[in-house]
């Protein structure tokens, strides 16, 4: 799949899951190469084979989305990680998952024109 | 059972039948315009614009006309002339029914008569006593969740009433989907229903059908939908100057011994929607 980018899902809801595969997958512009449950299936996911984007949960069990999001931009300081998060009204959310190093945040529930706004965008 | 709405009332009591309700429904459905149809009809918005506050509206829990208020779109006066429109143009359900043939003037003034005393007895909560909610929480997440189920479950919701303990669930299967918070304030928010009603959620939420038996997938989904009202309401606390972070979902029963609950009884066209707030 040439021109496609690689995208990791990590989110403990798998309807959130599928919703956010669907729709990057059928916007042809995006191929979801996993999905992890939580911060720590994500880490070793991502060590194992590190994807174009990471789109990730902020709240999870196990290992949250902002704790993930630091171990990975120590594995790799140039990751693109995109946050999902339900608390968009909450500035301060937003601002910790920015301070972390993502590189955008989505937010729930979806707008697919608005996701793959972003997602182009990073 | 408790009667929800008119057009039920009236089917359930044989006045109508089904046909009937869902000719007036229609007829209303293709009368009664929405904020964004009535600005445009009004030359107020346009389609473009439309789509722009529908998007604000995914992320922030605001209505239409303040959303086009906020973009610049919309002047306060302009979202006070399309409410005018909206409502000198309201087809309600029993006009329908006058309009469409199914009841006469007079039978309508009986019948809506009959319906007020029924309704009576299930008299609702216009607010909640100060002691009962006070984190000032509760009631706000109770509206946040009416909205909700009507945005994005896509269902008829009505609140039914507000008490202050928990039964256990009744006959038949039912799902409870939880989510817990903290920070300034302490609790869960909760979310129990038949498993008709949470295939219903689920479905609309994947928008794919889904079974009443699927129950990891209900639970699944109905427990995002509540992770949804807790992100919204986290921000409500945001506003009021609480932290309130949430944690992530879980099902099973709401432990109720020593904290202070508020149900909030939702009535949908196939079932009770039982949504819990506990503070601890």
């Amino acid at each position: 799949m040439a021109g496609t980018r690689t995208v990791l899902v990590v989110d403990d809801s798998a309807t959130i899951a599928k919703q956010l595969s669907k729709i990057l997958e059928e916007s042809g512009r995006y191929k979801v190469v996993g999905h992890s449950r939580d911060g720590l299936e994500a880490l070793k996911a991502f060590q194992s084979s590190p994807p174009d984007l990471v789109c990730m949960d902020v709240v999870m069990p196990n290992l949250d989305g902002v704790q993930a999001l630091r171990m990975i931009r120590q594995i790799k300081p140039d990751a693109r990680v995109v946050m999902i998060s339900s608390v968009g009204g909450v500035a301060d959310k937003l601002a910790e998952c920015l301070k972390a190093g993502a590189t955008n945040v989505i937010s729930k529930p979806f707008d697919s024109a608005k996701v793959l706004q972003v997602l182009d965008s990073v | 059972m408790a009667v929800r709405f008119f057009g039920q009332f009236l089917l359930e009591n044989g006045v109508i039948n089904a046909q009937q309700l869902l000719a007036a429904t229609s007829f209303q459905e293709k009368m009664n315009l929405k904020f964004g149809d009535t600005a445009i009809q009004l030359g107020l918005l346009d389609k473009d614009r439309l789509a722009k506050i529908f998007a604000l509206q995914r992320s922030e829990d605001i209505k239409t006309g303040e959303a086009g208020i906020k973009l610049g779109f919309l002047k306060e006066a302009q979202v006070d002339q399309v409410l005018r429109a909206q409502k000198n143009s309201h087809v309600m359900i029993g006009a329908a029914l006058v309009k469409t043939g199914a009841l006469t003037e007079a039978q309508l003034s009986e019948q809506l008569q009959a319906f007020k005393k029924d309704q009576d007895a299930y008299q609702l909560s216009t607010g909640l006593p100060q002691q009962k909610d006070a984190t000032g929480l509760a009631a706000p997440a109770i509206d946040l969740t009416v909205k909700l189920l009507m945005r994005l479950a896509n269902l008829q919701v009505k609140l039914l009433d507000v008490r202050y303990s928990l039964a256990k669930a009744g006959g038949g299967t039912t799902y409870t989907a939880r989510v817990a918070f903290t920070g300034d304030r302490e609790g869960e928010i909760a979310l129990r229903a038949s498993d008709r009603v949470c295939a219903q959620i689920a479905s609309a939420m994947l928008g794919e059908p889904v079974a009443p038996d699927a129950k990891s997938v209900i639970l699944d989904a109905t427990s995002e939908f509540l992770n949804i009202v807790g992100g919204n309401l986290s921000a409500v606390g945001a506003r009021q100057g609480k932290k309130v972070e949430l944690s992530t979902p879980r099902s099973g029963d709401v432990p109720t011994d020593g904290r202070n609950i508020v149900v909030a009884r939702l009535g949908t066209p196939d079932g009770d929607i039982e949504f819990i707030v506990v503070v601890d």
